[in-house]
């Protein structure tokens, strides 16, 4: 077992403690603590990532750089394995994909917050030269079957916003996207888009 | 003080030492893109805002909650220089018929990027929050960072308009759908103090 996989997945659990402390306390509204509180009403979104659990074929298109313009993509094609966590108020996936230029190999830990109604989505790279920093988790929800995960980091040291989307999702295949926007979220570039078909039959009760 | 606001101040400022490192997981180049729209300096994009201003403030009381009741404030705001107009500091003070409002922001210009943050720290608890970080575009600033509010991630965007010599406009709003709609809750048009 590749000893950065541990580090990495430590570090993801460090930083899942820590994100359990909003990590944004300095709400600039001082009016914050006076708004209303959740009513209780939303849909309870922990069985969303459900459709995830088990064994998946992937094809990988990743833009060859970001931002710039560039229209040139890389395939990759591989497997990913997705286990519940807490009975499924969390998950693990493990990412493995090659091209001919590059292997990829992922780590992404997905968990629910019941009280916002929210996922977080941690995602770790084997060979990130930051593996072990803390990670920014991308945060959102699904709606009508679509799920669109939010956060902010930085790109060649500017900082822009970044994008997941889940769509497309049936019991044997899903779509994901990434995208990047330089302009708060008016416009959007895609640079990473997988589909994946189901392997096997997994049982999604396994545990 | 609360021990909270300790531990997230900490952990703030560990992400902030983490994002000084590159966050995406794929291979970086150290020197930023040469698209034209990064090649810009943008040094001296606020210095519109350096003096002593007369400010008017309305604050939506209840953000993201359909509410449509403002607060509104009237004040001052001072904002000097620093690092010779590469950075600069704000301060605001202002009353409202129940609430009295003072806060304080850090702006500083990241000559790398090309863009600004913009740094807030409200003096009930004495810390600096997320910052927005942006640019201006044709005369208009736009900066936008995700923070919680009341415990869910939303975006945040602030934007600086109708810049004039003595007069301009600030507002912040709220989006809980990634930017597709915003909520404005603070808006501030400044006048210039004659001395």
């Amino acid at each position: 077992m590749n000893l950065l996989r541990h580090i990495g997945t430590y570090f993801l659990l460090c930083t899942l403690g820590y994100s359990s402390q909003s990590f944004l306390v300095l709400s600039q509204t001082p009016t914050a603590a006076m708004a209303p509180q959740h009513t209780g009403t939303e849909p309870d979104g922990q069985h969303d990532f459900d459709f995830e659990i088990g064994t998946w074929k992937i094809h990988l298109s990743r833009l060859q750089d970001r931002l710039v313009g560039s229209k040139t993509w890389v395939e990759f094609d591989g497997t990913s394995v997705t286990r519940k966590v807490w009975n499924g108020r969390a998950n693990l996936e493990e990412f493995e994909t090659d091209s001919p230029t590059g292997h990829i190999e992922g780590l992404t830990l997905r968990v629910y917050n019941p009280q916002t109604h929210q996922w977080s989505i941690y995602w770790a790279n084997s060979k990130d030269p930051a593996l072990g920093q803390p990670i920014q988790p991308m945060v959102g929800e699904f709606k009508n079957g679509r799920g669109e995960f939010y956060d902010q980091e930085l790109w060649k040291g500017r900082s822009v916003y970044v994008r997941f989307i889940w769509s497309d999702i049936t019991p044997n295949s899903a779509h994901f996207e990434q995208s990047y926007s330089d302009d708060g979220g008016k416009t959007w570039e895609v640079n990473w888009i997988t589909n994946q078909t189901r392997v096997k039959d997994e049982s999604d009760k396994a545990h | 003080m609360n021990p909270l606001r300790r531990i997230g101040t900490y952990f703030l400022l560990c992400t902030l030492g983490y994002l000084s490192c590159p966050v995406p997981v794929f291979p970086q180049t150290a020197p930023a893109p040469a698209g034209p729209a990064l090649v810009r300096d943008g040094q001296h994009d606020f210095d519109f805002n350096f003096g002593s201003w007369k400010t008017h403030i309305l604050r939506l009381q209840h953000p993201l909650s359909g509410s449509a009741t403002w607060i509104e404030l009237n004040g001052t705001v001072v904002v000097r220089k620093v690092w010779d107009g590469r950075g600069q500091l704000e301060e605001i003070k202002a009353d409202g018929s129940t609430v009295h409002f003072e806060g304080l922001t850090l702006f500083l210009y990241n000559p790398e990027s090309h863009q600004w943050s913009q740094t807030f720290a409200n003096s009930n608890d004495g810390t600096m929050g997320q910052p927005a970080i942006g640019e201006f575009k044709n005369g208009r600033g736009e900066l936008f960072d995700q923070e919680s509010f009341n415990g869910r991630a939303i975006l945040v965007r602030g934007t600086w308009s109708d810049i004039t010599p003595d007069s301009h406009r600030f507002e912040q709003a709220f989006s809980d759908d990634g930017g597709k709609t915003w909520e404005p809750n603070f808006i501030a048009t400044l006048t210039r103090e004659k001395q």
